[in-house]
This record gives C-alpha cells, sequence and structure tokens, in this order.
C-alpha cells in the first residue's frame, strides 16, 4: 500500500498534505505528551515493529503480495494520535532510507496507513471492547484497520484516471479506476492482508498485556 | 535492565531474524510495480510514472544493498529501521523530559 512517486496527481497529493501537516503536528504533540520512561520501550518497539512487520511480504494468489501494518497495537494501547505519528514515522523512514513509498506522496501513505487504520482501529476497539470476547475484538481492531487503510489507497489510486490523458490518449497517472482498485486493494486486504492484521494484533496484544500485568500490576503502566 | 524491557527487546530481534521470510513473496504488492512490470501489463508507462524522480536520494533502495545477498540486505534494513525508530523515539522523549 505504500504509494510511489509519479503514481498520483499534484491535484491529489498536494490537498493531501495541506491535510496531513496539521494533524501529523498534533500526533507529534500527543506522541510527546504520553512518552515517559515507562511507555517509551512500549512505544518504540511496537513502532520498530511496525516496520519490521511491513518487510514482511506475503504472497497472495493473482502474483501479489502484501503485508500487515501493526496501527492497531498502538491506537489501543496509546490512542489513535499517537498510533498515527509512530506509523507515519516509520513510513517516514521506509520512503527517506528506502524508497518505499514516495516521499511526494508521504502525505497520502500518511493520511491511509498511519491516521486512517489507527482511528478505525481505535473506535472499534472502543465499541466492542468488553461486549464480546477479547480476542474477537483485538482480530476484528487489526482487521478494520487495514481494511480502511486499502480504502483510502484504493479510492486515491482509482481516481487518478480523472486527472488527465497525454496526447495519445494514455493516462498520466495511476492507470486503473476504482472498479479495478477497490475488487484488488480492498478485496485482497479483506480476505488476506486483515486476517493477518487480526492475528498478529491478538497475539502481540496478549504479550504486551502480559507483560503489563507482570510490571507489578499497577493500573497507570502506559 | 527491567524485565518488560528485555521481552520487547527480545520480541523486537525475533522480528528482525524472522524478515528474509518475507522473500519469499515475488510479486510486488498490487500498485506498487517497477516501470518495467507496468511497461509489460499495459504496453506503455503513464507519463508522470516515467518521469517520476525521487525527492531525495536514496541510501537503500528496495532494501537492496549492491553487492550484498538478499537475506544480508533485508537483516540490515530492517536492524537500521529499527535503530532509526528506536533513535527517534528516543529523542521524543529527551524533549519531552527538557519541556518539564
Amino acid at each position: 500500500m505504500h504509494i510511489p512517486d509519479g503514481f498520483l496527481s499534484p491535484s491529489t497529493y498536494i490537498p493531501a498534505s495541506i491535510i496531513a501537516v496539521p494533524l501529523l503536528i498534533s500526533a507529534f504533540k500527543k506522541t510527546k505528551e504520553a512518552i515517559n520512561d515507562e511507555s517509551f520501550a512500549f512505544l518504540s518497539s511496537l513502532s520498530a515493529f511496525s516496520f519490521v512487520v511491513m518487510m514482511f511480504n506475503i504472497p497472495i494468489p493473482g502474483g501479489t503480495s502484501g503485508h500487515a501494518i501493526g496501527a492497531a497495537m498502538l491506537a489501543i494501547l496509546f490512542g489513535p494520535w499517537v498510533a498515527a505519528f509512530c506509523i507515519s514515522l516509520t513510513l517516514f523512514i521506509q520512503a527517506l532510507v528506502f524508497g518505499d513509498g514516495g516521499l511526494s506522496v508521504f502525505a497520502v501513505n500518511s493520511l491511509a496507513m498511519g491516521f486512517s487504520a489507527s482511528f478505525v482501529a481505535f473506535y472499534v476497539h472502543k465499541l466492542l471492547h468488553n461486549k464480546i470476547s477479547n480476542n474477537i475484538v483485538l482480530f476484528l481492531s487489526g482487521w478494520s484497520s487495514i481494511v480502511a487503510a486499502s480504502v483510502v489507497v484504493a479510492v486515491v489510486l482509482g481516481i487518478q484516471p480523472l486527472f488527465g490523458v497525454d496526447a495519445s490518449g494514455h493516462p498520466i497517472y495511476f492507470p486503473f479506476g476504482l472498479s479495478v482498485t477497490i475488487p484488488a486493494v480492498v478485496g485482497s486486504h479483506m480476505l488476506f492482508f486483515g486476517v493477518v492484521e487480526g492475528i498478529a494484533t491478538m497475539l502481540v496484544m496478549r504479550f504486551v498485556e502480559k507483560l503489563m500485568h507482570q510490571n507489578t500490576n499497577k493500573e497507570g503502566v502506559l | 535492565m527491567s524485565r518488560n524491557v528485555k521481552y520487547l527487546l527480545a520480541f523486537v530481534v525475533i522480528a528482525i531474524v524472522l524478515t528474509p521470510l518475507g522473500l519469499i513473496a515475488e510479486g510486488s504488492a498490487w500498485g506498487e510495480w517497477s516501470i518495467a512490470e507496468i511497461k509489460t501489463m499495459l504496453g506503455f508507462v503513464p507519463q508522470s510514472i516515467e518521469n517520476a524522480k525521487p525527492l531525495v536520494h536514496v541510501l537503500i533502495p528496495d532494501y537492496e544493498i549492491s553487492g550484498l545477498g538478499a537475506v544480508a540486505s533485508t537483516w540490515i534494513s530492517a536492524i537500521l529501521g529499527a535503530v532509526l525508530v528506536f533513535l527517534v523515539m528516543a529523542g521524543i522523549k529527551r524533549s519531552a523530559k527538557r519541556a518539564n
């Protein structure tokens, strides 16, 4: 889901950047408030995990591949703003150092995998928490977070053919419309990567919850 | 080092050790194709994609270090990424402390 440079029209990534910058500033401030000696280990480990898990490409039928994000666990533990900042930091390092995702379209990738995934995970968890089995809640938070990110990416990619064709009638930007991007991107995330994200969220959260309980059982660990 | 920190570090290290498993996937992610792949798919390359230039020089493009094998490149990339994340977070923690 890391959109590369050149795939999007400026009329997409410029407004996206204008929206993302103030959101990132707020997210940074919330992260600064949340970070302390106790939370640091969890925050930085889960952010590093997010970086690593995105390198974990999983092949699916059809010859393509994809990966989990790791936003849901951060959103459940630290809230959606902090999670969005951590994922955006990861995405920024991936774009800057490894060319994974374009730097010019960083705002779009941040809004999709950072903000959309984190906010959806947080609210799904909040809505279902204590209503159904904890494992199912964690799975659904993870699943819905990556599906939400995939919807944003599919829509942003799918509207690119509207932004112009060259003299020979070829699209200038990403060439496939919504009728192709929605099933390809959202479909694959609902069926495959969402399941991976759901299971990963469940397993990592069980592990983190265990650590927190061992930690002298005090309430405000984070 | 507290128990938590030890367990969390072990967790990240295990994840890093396992990253070469991600190399098993041969296909690109849908919509993240290279120019060559797009050319085969469509018979042409959209103008903006063909002319795209990265804004900065990328140190390790596609997590591949020239002269090193895929597995070693992946490990080094994963370690570098994780270390950078830790460093930025440590910087934020320091500046938060100073602000208080």
